[in-house]
């Protein structure tokens, strides 16, 4: 049987490959959100439904580097900084196209996923590109469920921060220029409380996989790993805001804060915690 | 009892969980913070005591190094689960209690159809069919001479959310609470050949909660074989150990356990750290005495360019012996085939033997025989009892139902109310009840709405 590799070009060829693809998917991504500003801005109707095309198709060159990286590399895009930014944007940005593809009314978001993808991207490409290999105790199918559910909470959190902003903006400046083509504020009040929700489903799932996975590689289910304890502080604190909508009527604008606050949480624990200490998900996670 | 009922309030109210929440994350912050002993050494600790002695006695004076298991966390994840276990009790009851839903004939209701006088029953089964095709079922029909009250609810099963989540995280408690006070821990180091029998003193690290005994089996395990493969950039690809258990009836099985991938005998897990190395073993014999064998412990080299070295003395004896381990002795290699050392001994500062030596191989010095034994690889492994694993597991469980039927099985009402005129429906009125989903019911009543509007019943 002939063996599906003899077909596949030399690794270095593939890893040019891999780069072409990555600043094709980063100008795409570009020139979305340059449409996503000026249909918001300047009230250009049509350049909202092409940035929308345009970030759909910004993900074929992006999934391709992604897959090119994976073959080489033999693992999924989970261990090193560059592979966690890159899969962790391309399933933040499916989400929102996703979501903004089944309602309309929340295409404009693209304004706030957009730009902050490509500049992580960007980044992500800047940071040491260089292949890693899997350690033994990341073998496991738990770690692939841990990484996929925080990937998903973190595209449900940039969405419901979308909506948070909007929300916002709409009760400080009124239904005047492009805010009038947002949803109504009740309507923006109940997404960010559901893609919150969202989010801490997907929480819920990380932290616990990632529970399962660390007992069987090292007998701990818990240690109190600096990253660990900020992901429980953040469910605490999605925990609080769920408290505080139920049965406190914390909703509409005192909501959405409580929710930027909830996307402050998750930004510290993925992005700036492990850079700032030393723990086992420092080497493997942003 | 009066004291009983105002504690039960207090510990119900809404403030007071609000109040224990963020008492937990302050805790929670403090850990992070303030260094904890599951990730640093206890020479951290001694280097702190010495630099910062002042700081050290305030984290000693509050046991902030271990805050997880000091006694005010633990107090105040009893007051947490009181609060839990009593709004549990209180949700439990609500759930499953039969509530007659009472018609409310002050409901304000935002549609409202005037019809062509219909009968009753043909109304009804057409309603039915119409919240049925939008996902409601039957809960209470009323029926009065003015008037029929038709309740549907959908997603009811919602409800259950809060429960399945606050069971879980009680569950999740005692788990966690039933490990921390009744779990035991012990790391060996352990070569290949060699039997452990589970003696205290073979224990390299001992761990064991506070009604727990040091971590015993009733059964000894040898190491038969490692094997370890590596990935192209000389990082760990895989560590498999193949252990014989022999329990107390001399009963034999045989075990692999590698990283990620535990077993479990008679109730104790084996866990494959990523610790190994190799076992350089020497035996030094004096004229007219019996040898003396010594063990050394050699790490592992993190890349092929470094051989993998030791310095350690020779107990019983004032040699001390700097190894350089080369696994292969014909090319650089993790992998011992062919293996051989370089050793350089030691005696009063003073170089007395330097040489070569591969298994097997006898060299003499400073009036003693030097042998070479055997050169095999060691690794670590971990043996761990009474974590209430399965509870654990159940607890997750729990919680993740729960966050799913809260998050996506939002529940709803709707009440439609059929005003009648000698039996016949001449107006039809509806209205919705939901937290968390006024604008589904909206839509869903505009929708019946228009049904109502276009169809003919």
């Amino acid at each position: 049987m002939i063996s599906i590799k003899s077909y596949i070009m030399p690794q270095s060829n593939l890893l040019q490959y891999e780069f072409i693809c990555y600043w094709t998917a980063v100008v795409i991504y570009i020139v979305a959100t340059i449409l996503f500003a000026t249909s918001i801005f300047f009230n250009k109707e049509k350049h909202l439904a092409t940035a929308h095309k345009l970030s759909i198709a910004g993900l074929v060159p992006h999934a391709s580097a992604i897959l090119i990286h994976w073959y080489i590399s033999g693992h999924g895009p989970y261990l090193s900084k560059f592979e966690s930014l890159s899969s962790s944007i391309w399933i933040a940005i499916i989400f929102y196209t996703a979501i903004s593809t089944l309602k309309n009314e929340i295409k404009s978001l693209g304004i706030i996923v957009l730009p902050g993808s490509f500049l992580l991207l960007g980044m992500g490409i800047m940071v040491n590109p260089a292949i890693e290999y899997l350690p033994g105790s990341f073998q496991t199918v738990w770690l692939i469920f841990h990484i996929f559910f925080n990937k998903l909470a973190l595209g449900a959190i940039l969405i419901a921060l979308g909506c948070a902003i909007f929300y916002l903006l709409k009760c400080k400046k009124g239904n005047i220029g492009y805010l009038k083509k947002l949803p109504d504020l009740p309507v923006l009040d109940i997404y960010v409380y559901q893609f919150t929700g969202f989010c801490f489903v997907f929480w819920t799932i990380t932290v616990i996989a990632g529970s399962i996975w660390a007992h069987k590689s090292w007998g701990r289910y818990w240690a109190w790993d600096p990253i660990e304890t900020w992901s429980i502080i953040t469910w605490v604190i999605f925990g609080l805001y769920m408290h505080l909508r139920r049965f406190h009527g914390l909703k509409e604008k005192k909501g959405a804060i409580l929710m930027i606050v909830c996307f402050i949480m998750v930004i510290l624990t993925l992005f700036i915690v492990p850079f700032i200490t030393n723990t086992v998900h420092t080497e493997y996670l942003l | 009892m009066p004291y009983l009922t105002s504690l039960r309030r207090f510990f119900l109210h809404r403030t007071t969980i609000l109040i224990l929440f963020c008492f937990i994350i302050s805790s929670f912050l403090l850990g992070v913070f303030f260094p904890q002993t599951s990730i640093r050494t206890a020479e951290y600790y001694q280097q702190l005591a010495l630099s910062q002695p002042k700081f050290y006695q305030f984290i000693e004076l509050l046991s902030l190094k271990s805050f997880s298991s000091s006694f005010w966390f633990l107090s105040l994840i009893f007051l947490f689960s009181i609060s839990l276990s009593l709004t549990l009790w209180q949700q439990a009851k609500s759930f499953f209690a039969k509530t007659a839903t009472k018609t409310i004939n002050n409901e304000r209701f935002s549609h409202i159809k005037e019809i062509d006088t219909l009968p009753l029953a043909k109304t009804k089964d057409f309603l039915k069919k119409l919240l049925k095709k939008l996902g409601y079922r039957l809960l209470y029909v009323d029926v009065t001479d003015n008037k029929a009250n038709l309740i549907f609810g959908k997603h009811l099963i919602g409800n259950a959310g809060s429960l399945f989540l606050h069971f879980g995280l009680l569950l999740l408690i005692i788990a966690a609470l039933y490990g921390y006070f009744f779990h035991s821990r012990g790391f060996v180091q352990v070569m290949e050949g060699e039997t452990i029998s589970g003696n205290p003193p073979d224990w390299l690290e001992i761990e064991h909660g506070r009604f727990a005994d040091i971590i015993d089996p009733d059964f000894s395990f040898m190491l038969e074989k490692l094997e370890v493969d590596y990935w192209p950039d000389s990082s760990k690809k895989r560590i498999e150990s193949l252990f014989k258990i022999k329990d107390k009836d001399t009963k034999e099985q045989s075990i692999a356990v590698s990283l990620g991938a535990p077993m479990m005998i008679n109730g104790i897990s084996f866990f494959q750290t990523n610790h190994f190395g190799y076992t350089v073993t020497f035996i030094i014999k004096r004229p007219g005495e019996p040898g003396i064998p010594t063990h050394f412990m050699v790490n592992s080299s993190k890349n092929l360019k470094q051989a993998p070295n030791a310095t350690n003395d020779f107990p019983l004896t004032d040699y001390i012996f700097e190894i350089y381990l080369y696994p292969d002795s014909e090319k650089p290699s993790f992998f011992l085939n062919n293996p051989s050392t370089s050793i350089t001994i030691l005696k009063n500062d003073e170089i007395v033997f330097l040489g070569q030596m591969k298994p097997g191989q006898k060299a003499s010095f400073d009036g003693v025989d030097l042998y070479c034994a055997s050169i095999k690889y060691w690794t670590g492994v971990t043996l761990l009892k009474g974590y209430a694993l399965p509870l654990v597991y159940l607890s997750f469980a729990f919680i993740m139902i729960g966050v799913f039927l809260i998050y996506f099985f939002i529940p709803r009402k709707i009440h439609i109310q059929l005003r009648l005129n000698n039996h016949m429906v001449n107006s039809v009125a509806l209205s919705g009840r939901g937290k968390n989903a006024a604008i589904f019911i909206e839509k869903e009543l505009n929708d019946i709405y228009k049904e109502l509007h276009y169809a003919s019943i």
